[in-house]
């Protein structure tokens, strides 16, 4: 009930003079009042405010013209807001303030500024701390109080033929459109009467999901028939993580689609996880966080504190960034030793493939110049094992000695993910696997990082022969066979346990044979 | 040694109101009464912090509209007689309650916090409490990050790729202008992210931005870190991920904090309860009952019935839940920095309104938190987005998911029935003004005072206002629904006079002055520019 009645003060409330037809509920909510209480009360009220209403109502259109020459005059104006603002119900129900119209408000010496600063508006440049102090005064000289501002009914239409799409969510589309009156004359011109009259007003959906859409090579279309009197729709959809471009225009019975505008793209959301795991990693140079300007208050003795504050906080910082020297030089070479710089087409290409439509947009500064661990050979970037990496990561991750952990922790990430960036190149398919690691790195690169390091790590190779018609799975995942029945695989090999499951099936589906192994891998860095 | 972090994020946004036309505007007291609760109380917090020695790291996004009305005089005088006032109502109160011993406690502290309050705001920071963050983030305790000139909500802006541009470039801009430095990171409004926006956000030398859950969990290709580290978008800008078990503990109304028994009752103020001859001089002089902030109760429980707020009470349980969440992250960054390379990182994202305004004793509990992470453990550390990617330059790349932090995670809050209809004329009137400025690109380089300049600049002004997500995000929540009508058809109105008249060559000089009054957001700034072709630093490819 209490909520109600909120609502009913809030559609009364000030009695705005909007032009928004009320919501049902609000409309309905209307009809009750005016029904029950406030109704009688309102009538009683204007006829009291009446009077003072007419009172002031000459002095406003005489004047209204010179108003903003001689604000004198404008002040004059004030008693106009309150009797307005009478009429409204809601004020209605305290009537007191109009009684006594604001005439006291401002006393008269605020004048002379009133003209200075409406000097300066005209001149265009605004005075704030005047404009402030003198508030009351210049809004007088607005004259107009925000909820009585110039009509404001938008246009219906802007003659101007367009479709857009907007997603609302994975599953949903909202279209709106336009036909300009040109459009439709130029229709009557091409088309006869008779055309017309047959044909329909469709909105056509093109699915372009990963295509580059030329205008002909849709994955699929389909129509809405919307008729010649709604301007928009909310389309639904059966799937998420689609492209659509959409086409409004005539139908005809023949079966011809005259489109009339053509819409903007609109990607929905996949409402899942990637099936795509492959992992590439990217390194962004980042300006130092560290305060800009040392912050100094008033008394010597704060300013001291502060600054060996934030001096701490920065050392800190690198100690666990780098790991001191020792270290930061491994990390550095660690970080080198894989890094492959990539350029803007690398990005874009890659941008292109998750999806197509945004070929267009991308772009990145020639200066800044990403560089991530990972490999890419003739245009393709390197996988890991398909299916659950994540799991089999945090696997071996949990068997791992802490030793190695705290390194990897002084060291920094970008060890990790060299590992497992570098390995993971070796797991995308054994065939094209017969090139080295560091094959690909530029020669300048090779030479730059002339520091001493010293490093070791492992692959392994899993190799066996079965009948060349069977099948072997490792896992969860098909393991291919070359032609004489033998298959040979190549992992990163990493601290802690990796289990090997395989299993073969034969030909005819009757036989089963399991092999179950696994490697232990355990470093010890002597440091 | 520390195994993680913990990114409280804190997203402070108010739409641009200003009516200097009326003496009293309504919608202007959503400000002053943020200013009181929140903004001040969260200053407070923090230096007091500071003076205590203790290490801190928050991050929070000043929006370019709350900075404007921040800075703005006449707001910042009407915000002083605003306060003035309520120091009356308070002294009235302490007269009121002098023989209710459980509510006299309470109106001493109102009387104490509203002084102290005027005490911060006029002798500190000489009416500009935006000094006060910067100076914070100065320090190195506060990053600030910007966000979208008005908080257009993207994902539906972009079907005119300029409208976004602009949109973004005039945050960063207006960030620098007032921060004197770039900013590093930007919250987008909403949360609301679409793959492509990024791109735009490195023209803006942007580093960082903020997406929901699921606009990590579902990247392409997956992450293997999930929303605990970030990742690069292909434009190389990185993308942290909200956490969803902190954010439920601070958010859900059943579980989280904020619906204690202890804490204070929003819902009953004075402003709505006494006596109509006594609150009347302040609450709106036409007579409308409006908040206070002067509140009494606490929530007690699911009841009508209320006990009287006791502020030790609360403050203990404030204390508790900082304790609680503290625990939780450190749980939590246990066993996650069991499973990953690096530092785990967990970003705990609110409305920076929720403290203080809300949850009355949100600030408080911001204090408790930093106070507890900074001397009762060693597990967690509180870090800024710009400290991680410093310590951690490599990570994932992925194409996050478009998405946003409304109601069911995409777009559905900001296209729905109610609010429509308003796409259609902020699309035609963003393309309208892309035109404009191109067409009277020569205009641009004149002297302030050209007409046509100032006419196009205005121009700017009504569209990235008209595109704020406040109006449309009322006009969906159905309260004040008819000042949100208002103010989109006001400023589109206002733009296609503007529009007509400047192609036909007639802009009346009065009425352009009247309206760079009354709608002067970013009047120092050069608004259309954004709009202009050449002005990119963007360059397409074919």
């Amino acid at each position: 009930m209490a909520k109600r009645r909120k609502l009913i003060k809030r559609v009364y409330e000030r009695g705005r003079e909007t032009t928004v037809i009320p919501s049902k509920r609000k409309r309905s909510l209307i009809k009750v009042l005016k029904k029950k209480t406030v109704k009688a009360k309102v009538s009683r009220i204007l006829k009291k405010v009446k009077s003072v209403r007419r009172v002031v109502k000459k002095p406003v259109r005489a004047k209204k013209q010179t108003a903003a020459k001689k604000p004198v005059i404008v002040k004059k104006l004030i008693p106009v807001r309150k009797p307005v603002l009478i009429k409204k119900p809601a004020l209605a129900k305290k009537p007191a303030p109009a009684k006594k119209p604001i005439l006291v408000k401002k006393p008269a010496p605020a004048v002379k500024k009133v003209v200075l600063i409406e000097k300066r508006k005209s001149s265009g440049i605004l005075n704030h701390q005047e404009a402030s102090s003198k508030a009351g005064a210049i809004t007088q000289a607005i004259k107009r109080s925000f909820y009585r501002e110039e009509t404001i009914e938008l246009p219906a239409a802007y003659d101007r033929t367009r479709l857009a799409l907007m997603v609302k969510g994975p599953y949903a589309i909202y279209a709106y459109w336009e036909i300009a009156k040109d459009a439709v004359s130029h229709l009557r011109k091409t088309f006869s009467d008779d055309e017309i009259r047959n044909s329909k007003m469709i909105l056509r959906m093109y699915d372009i999901t990963l295509i580059d859409f030329n205008g002909f090579n849709a994955n699929r279309w389909f129509d809405i028939e919307v008729g010649y009197h709604i301007n928009n729709w909310y389309i639904n959809l059966w799937s998420d993580g689609v492209s659509y471009l959409g086409e409004i225009g005539l139908l005809f019975k023949n079966g011809k689609f005259h489109p009339l505008a053509r819409s903007n793209y609109a990607t929905t959301p996949r409402l899942t996880h990637s099936a795509r795991t492959e992992q590439i990693w990217m390194k962004v140079e980042q300006a130092s966080p560290a305060p800009s300007t040392e912050y100094a208050t008033e008394s010597g003795s704060k300013n001291i504190f502060y600054q060996s504050e934030t001096s701490t906080r920065t050392e800190t910082h690198s100690k666990h960034t780098a790991g001191g020297k020792k270290s930061a030089a491994k990390s550095d070479v660690q970080k080198k030793r894989r890094t492959i710089y990539i350029t803007d087409e690398d990005i874009r290409q890659f941008y292109a493939r998750l999806s197509p439509l945004l070929r267009d947009i991308i772009t990145s500064k020639a200066s800044l110049r990403p560089a991530r661990p990972a490999r890419m050979r003739g245009g393709k970037y390197a996988f890991m094992l398909e299916g659950d990496d994540n799991e089999s990561y945090l696997n071996a991750l949990a068997r791992r000695h802490w030793k190695y952990f705290i390194r990897r922790m002084r060291t920094g990430a970008s060890e990790e993910n060299v590992l497992f960036g570098g390995a993971s190149e070796s797991l995308v398919s054994s065939d094209t696997l017969q090139r080295g690691a560091s094959e690909n790195i530029p020669l300048e690169e090779k030479i730059k990082q002339r520091k001493f390091f010293f490093e070791v790590n492992t692959e392994l190779i899993v190799y066996g022969r079965t009948e060349p018609d069977a099948e072997v799975w490792l896992g969860e995942k098909k393991v291919s066979l070359r032609s004489d029945g033998t298959f040979s695989m190549r992992f990163a090999l990493p601290d802690g346990k990796v289990p090997l499951e395989f299993t073969a099936i034969s030909n005819d589906k009757l036989e089963e044979r399991k092999i179950n192994t696994y490697v232990d891998r355990d470093t010890d860095y002597c440091i | 040694m520390h195994k993680g972090y913990l990114c409280l994020v804190l997203h402070a946004h108010l739409p641009y109101v200003r009516h200097p036309e009326e003496e009293y505007f309504l919608e202007e007291n959503w400000l002053y009464e943020a200013i009181t609760e929140t903004y001040i109380p969260l200053i407070q917090a923090f230096e007091r912090l500071i003076d205590d020695g203790v290490d801190f790291r928050v991050t929070m996004s000043l929006t370019p509209t709350l900075v404007s009305m921040l800075q703005d005089p006449l707001l910042q005088s009407r915000y002083v007689r605003h306060l003035d006032k309520l120091i009356e109502l308070s002294e009235k109160e302490l007269e009121r309650t002098g023989y209710q011993p459980a509510f006299h406690g309470v109106a001493l502290m109102y009387n104490r916090r509203l002084n102290e309050s005027k005490d911060i705001f006029i002798k500190k920071y000489k009416s500009d409490i935006v000094k006060a963050f910067k100076k914070f983030q100065d320090m190195g305790y506060l990053e600030i990050i910007t966000c979208a000139a008005t908080h257009g909500f993207l994902p539906l802006l972009n079907v005119n790729e300029s409208d976004v541009r602009a949109q973004i470039h005039i945050g960063a801009d207006h960030y620098t202008k007032t921060f004197g430095r770039r900013p590093r990171g930007i919250w987008l409004p909403e949360c609301g992210y679409y793959p492509g926006v990024d791109n735009i956000l490195k023209e803006a030398g942007i580093k960082f931005f903020f997406v929901d859950s699921h606009g990590i969990l579902n990247a392409d290709p997956a992450p293997r870190y999930s929303v605990y580290a970030p990742v690069y978008c292909p434009s190389g800008v990185a993308a942290f991920a909200r956490d969803w078990e902190s954010s439920k503990q601070v958010w859900s109304s059943k579980e989280g904090y904020p619906g204690d028994a202890n804490y204070r009752e929003y819902y009953k103020d004075i402003g709505y309860e006494l006596d109509y001859d006594y609150i009347k001089p302040y609450i709106h002089p036409s007579g409308i009952r409006v908040n206070t902030g002067l509140k009494y109760w606490r929530i007690t429980g699911n009841t009508d019935h209320k006990e009287p707020y006791i502020p030790d009470l609360a403050k203990e349980k404030a204390a508790e839940h900082a304790g609680n969440f503290m625990f939780n992250r450190e749980k939590q960054i246990e066993h996650l920095a069991y499973h990953m390379d690096r530092k785990p990182i967990i970003i705990s994202p609110y409305d920076a309104e929720l403290f203080g305004h809300w949850w009355f004793e949100g600030p408080m509990w911001i204090e408790f938190l930093a106070r507890k992470i900074c001397y009762d453990q060693k597990k967690i550390r509180m870090i800024t987005p710009s400290e991680y990617l410093y310590e951690y330059p490599t990570n994932q790349m992925a194409l996050p998911s478009a998405s946003s932090w409304g109601h069911q995670g995409y777009n559905d809050f900001w296209v729905d029935g109610t609010n429509d209809w308003i796409y259609r004329h902020l699309h035609t009137a963003g393309q309208k003004m892309a035109d404009l400025a191109n067409k009277f690109s020569a205009h641009m380089a004149k002297s302030n005072r050209s007409i046509y300049k100032r006419a196009l600049n205005q121009a700017a002004r009504e569209i990235v206002m008209s595109q704020a997500s406040d109006w449309a995000f009322i006009m969906k929540t159905g309260t004040m629904v008819p000042y949100a009508h208002k103010k989109t058809k006001m400023h589109i109105t206002r733009f296609n006079r503007l529009y007509n008249d400047m192609l036909k060559k007639k802009v009346d000089p009065e009425w352009l002055s009247q309206i760079e009054y009354q709608d002067n957001i970013f009047h120092d700034m050069d608004c259309a520019k954004y709009y202009l072709k050449k002005g990119r630093k963007h360059v397409r490819h074919n």
